[in-house]
């Protein structure tokens, strides 16, 4: 009988057979990593489809620099999510019960929020002008239609005097604005007034093709020196500075002036007037050398105004916009900050006076430049505000212990010297009244009118209504307001200055209409978008749209929890 | 410009009033004023890059306007502070401040014409370079004197007329000048920063020329002795420092140059720190009265010299104007210029100090250029009785008029010159002397107690010592021996009985 051949086992063992266990192995083989690359690939595959898109414009893109000027500047409304401010009615089109539902944050406590913003203890003014004010608002434009050159459109600083300053340029600006809001002037002439000046602006002669000069003559629109000879002297930050928040006022409220506004500020060359950790600088030319010389410009009060100015440009003045280096000084236990830059070292002067306070305070509401949503109650830009109150505090205490009436500003005055700090404190001396070169000059300390009325304005006090008795009615009505009245009985300080009517006129606007700068409601910006095929953005620092990086950091200081003796 | 001057003249009324610190005046404003005028270039007169003063720097107005000067100057010359613009406008005062006693220079539009200004008094030169004081609302018959704080001294009514140059060093002393009416005192104004602000409108009228400068400025090749100067310590220091003719105009100054650079030289070793410069400044104080001191003694000793037959020279400037003579011949018509300043000083010397020892009316022809001699008051001539009385009575005056003896003293002081007319012991009249003369001295500068006790010690000192003090000093060599012995001889004459 024949054995089975799994009996034997002899068929395992042959050569077919291995062959076949092979290929089999192998097939099998490849078919697991078929199969596993398959499904690795349709797992990649299927995340792949899944990734969110980059959207032109979005936080993905990295946009290029040709682009950027398109984006719209963050300000605190697009992110935060919160209600835009609206610009309010001129006072004559205001409804008789306007003020009757304002939201004054009376209920809120005074002090920091959490977001570092400020309540302040004291609130400001609201309501229609009466006569007394109106008239007032009407004798300080009278200046400016009286001191205002027809051929350039630019105003005089001081009477007659056929010179100006950036800084007094923007009060002409906010002039302007008043009247046009106030209802004392209407389109056709603010519209003319304002072009007229805007054009004279953009064609003027820039200090060494950079940035305006400090001096021009408003008859011919000469650069000059400061003996008003044709000439070039330098360039201020500071006045830049002002000049740029009006500008930027001019143009949020009023759209229609938009591109010439920009147009005036793309000519100008900012690459040394900012630097890279946002220093602002001034330039003035070298007697002996001739060269020019750019010299860190402003001291607390001053400098964050500016930098404010700059910074609703696109521009980042990070330093410049801090209290740092800062100290204080009691007097009549308010203690009161100055700047801590030593004058003898940096051969500066600290003045502490209240008119950058008070332009902050009227024109920007105490607010960052991104701001565009807090009430004008609540400032974002809360250490300034608490500042500010000190600097009111104390010259409310001053009269109180002493029975002088302070309101203590830069002011001009008849005779030598001409110009006067008269100050809340500079150089080591609380109430120190200098001239530009330091003498001492006591006999014209004053209560200023600007510094009064802005006071009146933003603290609305017992004490205020005191300073508004004091100056309401110091006035010419053939040539403005009076800068001032003499602290030590010589009465009025008989001068009448651009500045002086400017800011008036804006404390007046102030009590109408609240904080003077309103939201930007376009989408781009000229400002932000020309020149971007060329690399004049560059070498000028022109800055692109400014995103929430790009902010101001909103910061607190100790307060003062009590009186300081 | 069509209405230039009283354009100037307006711009001028402004700068006084606001010099008088009226800055509010009530008159109306002319609303077109022109401030052209005030900050036009034509109007810069001077540059402030040049130093008035050692130390002094120009430096930047913080301006913050459309107008105004650009620059100015600032510094410290002669204990005040000042600062002055390019229109010639400059503050000086004690305190860096410039707040307080505030001399105020302002110069007239477009010329170098300046005036200083505190208070009433008001300075300016005129067209020969003269200072010539005005000082508000004084009337004919008002008196002026200049108080250094403790004592004070009357100054004749020619300082309201243009200033000689000492009267000038006077004024720029110090102090208070004091206007009085009566008995009461009508003005005191003080005189801080005169000095500096002569100098100062010196310099302009100069048009900022270098050799018209305030003292203190370095003197080429002079290095150590300026090696203090710009100390600030030695700057502010309260003492007087050694004085110097302000002008090279006054023609002293190359007088004068060469003793106070010796001085400065001798003092600056001294000065190495805040106590040794006020030795050195106390000795220096101390030196100049010693100088004064010896300066009267020898006027009193040349006018009473009779029994010296030798030459004494008749001013104490003689030596130094010989001196620079000698050095220098081409200076003759200055020399001659000093040589009457000299003479007027003699005179006002003579004038205060003759009644020290000299009652005698024949005082009035003494030439104090020649001297000549002079007989010794009482006269030692009488012989008989009636004489004899008459010269007792005399001295007995004498003793208690002029020597300040009571009754009792000066006659113990006769009898015992009687007593002993043989003996030699006058050793304690000599001792006395010094203080006797000084006692007497009708200088109303060293009147006053305090100066007096001062002088006294310089007075014992020079009778122990008369040689010359460190060699700072060369007219203490002056005192010969026969002049200290001729003290000796007069009180010797008034005290005992004639030979």
């Amino acid at each position: 009988m024949q054995k089975t051949t799994s009996e034997t086992g002899d068929s395992r063992r042959t050569g077919g057979f291995g062959t076949a266990v092979l290929f089999g192995a192998m097939a099998l083989l490849a078919g697991t990593i078929y199969s596993i690359s398959t499904t690795a690939r349709t797992i990649f595959l299927a995340q792949e489809e899944e990734v969110i898109p980059i959207i032109a414009g979005g936080d993905l893109d990295q946009i290029p620099a040709l682009m950027r000027g398109n984006l719209a500047s963050a300000t605190t409304s697009s992110k935060y999510g919160t209600q835009r401010r609206e610009k309010p009615p001129r006072m004559c089109e205001m409804k008789p019960n306007y003020f009757a539902n304002l939201d004054r944050g009376m209920d809120q406590p005074a002090g920091y929020t959490v977001r570092n913003e400020y309540v302040r203890k004291y609130r400001d003014r609201r309501g229609f002008l009466n006569e007394r004010e109106l008239r007032t608002a009407k004798v300080a434009w009278h200046y400016f239609e009286k001191f205002t050159q027809e051929t350039t459109g630019l105003a005089n600083s001081v009477g007659n005097y056929p010179s100006t300053t950036l800084w007094d340029t923007a009060s002409y600006m906010a002039a302007a604005v008043a009247a046009y809001e106030l209802c004392l002037i209407e389109k056709p002439d603010f519209d003319s007034r304002m072009t007229k000046l805007l054009t004279t602006i953009k064609t003027l002669e820039l200090f060494r093709k950079e940035l305006p000069n400090k001096v021009y003559h408003t008859k011919t629109g000469e650069k000059v020196d400061y003996t008003n000879k044709a000439g070039e002297i330098g360039f201020s930050a500071l006045d830049i500075g002002r000049f740029l928040v009006w500008m930027r006022i001019l143009k949020n409220r009023y759209p229609h002036l938009a591109n010439t506004v920009d147009s005036v500020l793309l000519k100008w060359d900012f690459s040394r007037a900012i630097d890279p950790e946002g220093l602002l600088f001034g330039a003035y030319v070298d007697k002996e050398t001739g060269e020019t010389v750019y010299a860190q410009e402003g001291r607390l009060g001053y400098e964050e105004y500016a930098a404010k100015g700059f910074a609703l440009w696109g521009f980042q003045p990070k330093l410049a916009h801090r209290a740092e280096p800062f100290l204080t000084a009691s007097i009549f236990g308010v203690q009161v900050p100055y700047d801590g830059r030593d004058p003898r070292i940096f051969h500066s002067q600290n003045y502490v006076v209240t008119e950058s306070y008070l332009q902050d305070g009227l024109e920007l509401g105490f607010d960052l430049p991104q701001d565009d949503s807090t009430p004008d109650w609540l400032h974002s830009d809360g250490w300034r505000a608490e500042f500010a109150d000190r600097i009111y505090q104390v010259q409310e205490n001053r009269w109180r212990q002493t029975g002088f009436m302070t309101a203590r500003s830069e002011h001009n005055v008849k005779g030598p010297p001409y110009f006067t700090y008269d100050t809340i404190f500079s150089d080591g001396y609380p109430w120190n009244t200098v001239t530009p070169r330091g003498d001492y000059v006591p006999d014209h300390a004053a209560v200023a009118s600007k510094a009064a009325l802005g006071l009146w304005a933003l603290w609305d006090t017992e004490y205020t209504n005191v300073l508004y008795e004091a100056i309401i009615e110091l006035y010419d009505p053939e040539n403005g307001m009076f800068e001032g009245l003499y602290e030590q009985g010589q009465g009025r300080v008989e001068i009448f200055t651009a500045n002086n009517n400017g800011i008036i006129l804006t404390s007046l606007l102030h009590k109408v209409q609240g904080t003077i700068l309103t939201p930007y409601t376009g989408q781009t910006e000229v400002w932000y978008t020309a020149y971007r095929d060329q690399d004049l953005r560059v070498k000028r620092q022109y800055p692109d749209p400014p995103q929430e990086d790009d902010w101001l950091p909103a910061l607190r200081h100790s307060i003062q929890a009590q009186a300081d003796f | 410009m069509t209405a230039k001057f009283p354009f100037q003249s307006l711009s001028l009324t402004c700068v006084i009033l606001a010099s008088l610190g009226l800055p509010g005046n009530t008159q109306q404003l002319d609303p077109n004023q022109n401030l052209e005028t005030p900050f036009a270039s034509e109007n810069a007169i001077l540059d402030t890059a040049i130093p008035f003063a050692i130390g002094a720097r120009e430096a930047q107005q913080s301006l913050r306007g459309s107008f105004g000067w650009p620059t100015f100057q600032e510094g410290l010359v002669e204990g005040v502070y000042f600062r002055f613009d390019p229109d010639g406008y400059a503050r000086f005062a004690p305190t860096p401040r410039l707040d307080t006693d505030v001399f105020e220079v302002i110069c007239r539009p477009r010329t170098y014409s300046c005036m200083g200004r505190k208070g009433t008094l008001s300075a300016m030169l005129n067209s020969r370079g003269q200072l010539q004081l005005k000082i508000d609302d004084v009337l004919s018959g008002d008196r002026f004197f200049v108080s250094e704080g403790v004592s004070e001294i009357e100054v004749p009514e020619r300082i309201l007329q243009p200033l000689d140059s000492q009267m000038e060093l006077l004024l720029s002393t110090g102090g208070d000048l004091i206007v009085r009416r009566g008995d009461s005192e009508k003005d005191r104004i003080s005189l801080t920063g005169f000095f500096a602000v002569s100098a100062y409108l010196r310099w302009v009228a100069a048009h900022q020329d270098y050799t018209i400068l305030p003292r203190n400025w370095p003197v080429p090749n002079a290095k150590g002795a300026d090696d203090g100067m710009t100390r600030v310590s030695n700057w502010q220091s309260p003492m007087p420092q050694p004085q110097n003719f302000p002008t090279a105009q006054s023609g002293l100054t190359a007088y004068q140059a060469q003793p106070l650079t010796q001085q400065q030289t001798m003092i600056q070793p001294v000065a190495q720190n805040t106590t040794q410069n006020d030795v050195a400044e106390v000795k220096g104080e101390l030196r100049i009265l010693r100088e004064l001191l010896l300066e009267r003694n020898q006027m009193s000793a040349t006018d009473a010299n009779a029994p010296s037959s030798q030459p004494v020279p008749a001013q104490p400037f003689d030596t130094g104007l010989t001196t620079v003579a000698s050095m220098d011949q081409p200076v003759s018509n200055q020399i001659a210029a000093l040589q009457q300043a000299a003479d007027r000083i003699q005179n006002d010397i003579a004038r205060l100090s003759n009644t020290t020892v000299l009652q005698d009316t024949s005082l009035g022809s003494v030439q104090l250029t020649q001297p000549k001699p002079q007989p010794m008051m009482p006269t030692q001539t009488s012989s008989n009785a009636d004489d004899k009385a008459t010269e007792t009575a005399a001295r007995l005056h004498y003793l208690m008029t002029e020597i300040g003896l009571d009754a009792k003293t000066a006659i113990m002081l006769i009898q015992l010159g009687d007593n002993n007319s043989q003996t030699e012991n006058n050793t304690s009249f000599n001792s006395n002397s010094a203080n006797s003369t000084l006692s007497n001295s009708p200088n109303p500068l060293y009147q006053d107690t305090v100066v007096a006790r001062i002088l006294s010690e310089l007075e014992r000192d020079l009778v122990q010592d008369v040689s010359p003090m460190d060699g700072v000093n060369t007219r203490p060599e002056r005192m010969t021996q026969n002049e200290y012995q001729l003290l000796s001889e007069y009180f010797r004459s008034v005290a005992l009985p004639a030979q």
